[in-house]
């Protein structure tokens, strides 16, 4: 099967699995999460045969152009979120992945897709260890944007009050035994105070604020590694670790962007709103660092331009 | 004045700051990356005052670098105001007592018809299972309540992460200003059999001012002995993809050696991109190349170097007299230079008196395209394209922070990664009771608390849970069933406990 079957089979499954979720939401069912979960690895996979496929065209690991990049960020993605949905069994976050993965293989199906010899900047190891880095970076945050993104949704819809003052594990325990019953629980006769804490983080919003500090605690060494990594390839290849470039710069920016976020956390004087917004920002800062830059097309990343 | 510093609001406020000056020089027009003419045409008469407030070299400007050093402070005082606590929260063992885990919000008790020694000894197999260490009192004092406390924790080397993190970016910082006063870059263009001197580079300067810097030049100098590229073979694509407009240049290779003070050559490498030449702390790198305007063309079998002398619609062109009353006029093509350029190459034509050589009304000159290597006949004469002369450009940069700043990127990446782990602790009191009926139990009293991934932790909680039910048969009591703990001391241990250790996470 050539590259681009397998590409299309992907985004075949993807669309299954997209139904899957969606039924999931409206009828919570382990069989729905279960099907989409298997319909997204099976997508996962044939996303992964296509990117070999065309490696073995190229003769090359083929991580080389705008195309290729976004071919493994969605992978990427693919992976972060069914690691996720195993460990937390999610019901609302299926739905908004599915959708911006399909928007995202689109979107490179439009893409110029030619395989071109690599140039001699690109002929090194460090293009297999520096970029994939990053990219599964990207995935990981753009997996907590859309975790924020329910989390606010959830939240200026009626989720628990989380509250603008200080940040707590749970306000209702440290409340009291009283103060359980003026939550969203009944305390159900048997449930212990694990199982209701556990519940309280669960319940509604919590859990995506959770799921976006993980992705963002995992996101930021990451992209640090990779930063570090790309500096010293360029050391290695042009005699300068950091240059200022545009690509590096806006990198630097997101990173700074998404130290921003965890030192709100650390400080806990914030709310998980509040954290949810910085994490969107963030977002957008990476959006602009990995399609901006390259929409530019200046500086030592230029091999990245789009068309 | 130093605990403003230290504060973690203003570190908050200051990589902000960072974030949005670095976007600015991101968005700006940057001098270096955009020709200055070009900033100059778009800014109008606001150039002057907009380059005074450093927007067009925001990374070297004042208020950036003020900026930079603010930020160095507040990291530096910051650290050093965490070590303490994140040592302490690493390293020290306490214990609580019943009526310390009683008050707390993050507690869960149980109850089992196990006796105490059962309990403690199934508990503690339970949570090294689970890779805790488990820690007793130094000298356990024998209770009045007859309580039994422990100490769990685990991933306690996490609490350095932020600053081990923290200090690898101190250490870079310093790095970079230890190579920008003694370190320097040059670029040159050399072509081969030119020997130069590295002071003597195009672009030679100091990563200060003159007057500031502390380094030295070395004293050896370079030859270029030659220059070539290799090309990707002839139609090189994949499979149903459409040649486009490919990069057909494969890699360029510079024979270089350096020769010291005496004339001796002690060292001699081809370089090419990404495999860069080393001489102490000096590396030379294959950064480019440029045709200098020079070709080597056969006439008749005879080789002559030939210059791009003058110009013709607005083209480089070379013009040679050939000395039997006609001249040679060469146009040349080259890779990269000159669009849909796949392989160099030059186009020849005759000129003599009367004008172009055979040339008709109306129509194009006779003229000759020859690609490197390729031979043909004009006019009654043999030419040969040997090559074009190609400079390498040469890249050179001594840099002796570089080893530091690979430590404290190690120290950087350690950190970080550190940081995604939580530390998780346990206190843990087990003591005798009585149920309802007098019976004599077991009561196990767990106070938990993580910094971070509180859902991975209620979750390990309650696999913990589940085991202790299945092993110990324990039963949840509801918080207010233990309505008071026997008289006895405050409930603390050899190492107090202090207030931050009980509050919530």
């Amino acid at each position: 099967m050539s590259e681009t079957n397998w590409f299309y089979t992907a985004l075949m499954m993807l669309t299954v699995s997209g139904v899957f979720y969606l039924l999931h939401a409206l009828k919570p069912r382990t069989l729905f999460r279960e099907g989409g979960w298997g319909s997204m690895l099976l997508s996962c996979l044939c996303l992964i045969v296509s990117l070999i496929v065309r490696s073995q065209h190229a003769k090359y690991f083929a991580l080389s152009n705008m195309y290729e990049s976004l071919l493994v960020v969605s992978i990427g993605m693919q992976l972060v979120f069914m690691a996720l949905d195993r460990w937390f069994k999610l019901r609302s976050l299926g739905i908004p992945v599915v959708a911006l993965l399909l928007i995202s293989l689109f979107y490179d199906l439009n893409l110029p897709t030619e395989i071109h010899p690599l140039q001699p900047a690109l002929q090194s190891y460090w293009r297999s260890i520096h970029v994939p880095i990053i990219l599964l970076s990207y995935a990981l945050f753009t997996v907590a944007f859309l975790s924020s993104l329910v989390f606010l949704v959830k939240d200026y819809l009626g989720g628990p009050k989380t509250g603008s003052g200080k940040k707590s594990l749970t306000p209702a325990l440290a409340a009291g035994p009283q103060s359980l019953q003026e939550t969203s629980f009944a305390m159900n006769e048997g449930q212990d105070a694990l199982n209701l804490e556990i519940a309280l983080i669960q319940d509604k919003a919590n859990l995506y604020d959770e799921i976006t500090y993980r992705c963002v605690a995992f996101g930021f060494p990451m992209l640090t590694l990779g930063i570090i990594l790309g500096g010293i390839w360029a050391n290695e290849a042009w005699g300068n670790y950091w240059s200022w470039d545009p690509k590096e710069s806006m990198s630097l920016v997101t990173l700074l962007g998404y130290g921003v976020y965890l030192h709100l956390r650390v400080n806990g004087e914030h709310s998980f709103r509040t954290l949810a917004w910085v994490s969107v920002t963030g977002f957008i800062l990476m959006l602009i660092t990995y399609f901006g830059v390259n929409l530019m097309g200046l500086g030592l990343h230029s091999y990245g331009k789009i068309g | 004045m130093l605990a403003c510093f230290r504060s973690i609001h203003l570190a908050i406020v200051l990589i902000a700051l960072l974030a949005l000056a670095t976007l600015a020089g991101v968005l700006l027009p940057q001098e270096g990356i955009v020709d200055t003419l070009e900033i100059k045409r778009n800014a109008g008469a606001n150039y002057r005052i907009f380059k005074a407030m450093g927007l067009y070299t925001v990374y070297s400007s004042y208020w950036f670098i003020a900026l930079e050093v603010l930020f160095f402070l507040n990291l530096l005082c910051g650290s050093f105001q965490w070590l303490k606590p994140a040592f302490l929260a690493a390293t020290r063992k306490t214990f609580c007592g019943p009526e310390h885990i009683q008050s707390s919000p993050h507690k869960l008790l149980y109850q089992t018809a196990e006796p105490l020694g059962t309990v403690t000894a199934q508990v503690t197999s339970l949570l090294k299972r689970h890779h805790y260490t488990i820690h007793k009192p130094n000298v356990p004092k024998q209770r009045r309540d007859g309580a039994i406390l422990l100490y769990a924790s685990k991933a306690n080397w996490s609490r350095f992460g932020p600053v081990v993190a923290h200090f690898g970016i101190l250490l870079m910082l310093v790095a970079s200003v230890y190579g920008a006063f003694f370190g320097f870059k040059a670029q040159k263009l050399a072509v081969p059999g030119e020997t130069f001197a590295i002071q003597d580079s195009q672009m030679f300067r100091p990563n200060v001012n003159t007057s500031l810097w502390q380094g030295s030049v070395p004293d050896w100098k370079i030859r270029v002995n030659d220059f070539r590229m290799e090309y990707y073979p002839e139609g090189t694509t994949a499979e149903n993809v459409q040649p486009g407009q490919n990069p057909v240049i494969k890699q360029y290779f510079a024979d270089l050696s350096v020769i010291d003070k005496s004339g001796r050559t002690t060292k001699r490498e081809v370089i090419s991109v990404n495999h860069p030449l080393t001489v102490n702390d000096t590396v030379l790198y294959q950064a480019s190349f440029n045709p200098t305007g020079k070709l080597f063309v056969e006439v008749n079998g005879k080789l002559r170097k030939l210059d791009t002398n003058t110009q013709f619609m607005n083209r480089p062109v070379s013009l040679t007299e050939l000395g039997n009353g006609r001249a040679l006029m060469v146009f040349p093509f080259f890779v990269q230079q000159d669009p849909n350029v796949t392989r160099n190459y030059i186009v020849i034509f005759l000129r003599d008196a009367h004008g172009f050589v055979g040339a008709k009304p109306g129509k194009m000159p006779p003229n000759l395209r020859l690609r490197e290597g390729q031979s043909g006949e004009l006019s009654g004469m043999r030419f040969t394209y040997v090559k074009p002369e190609f400079a390498t450009g040469l890249q050179i940069k001594k840099g002796p922070e570089v080893p530091w700043m690979y430590l404290a990127y190690g120290i950087i990446i350690l950190g970080a990664f550190m940081c995604i782990f939580s530390q998780r602790r346990l206190w843990i009191a087990i003591l005798p009771a009585v149920d309802s009926d007098e019976n004599p139990q077991t009561r196990l009293m767990l106070q938990y608390k993580t910094n971070k991934a509180r859902l991975s932790f209620m979750k390990e909680l309650q696999s913990l849970q589940n085991e202790l039910m299945t092993g110990l048969q324990v039963q949840t009591i509801p918080a207010d069933a233990v309505t008071s703990v026997e008289n006895n001391k405050p409930a603390l241990q050899k190492g107090s406990t202090h207030a931050e250790e009980m509050s919530p996470v």
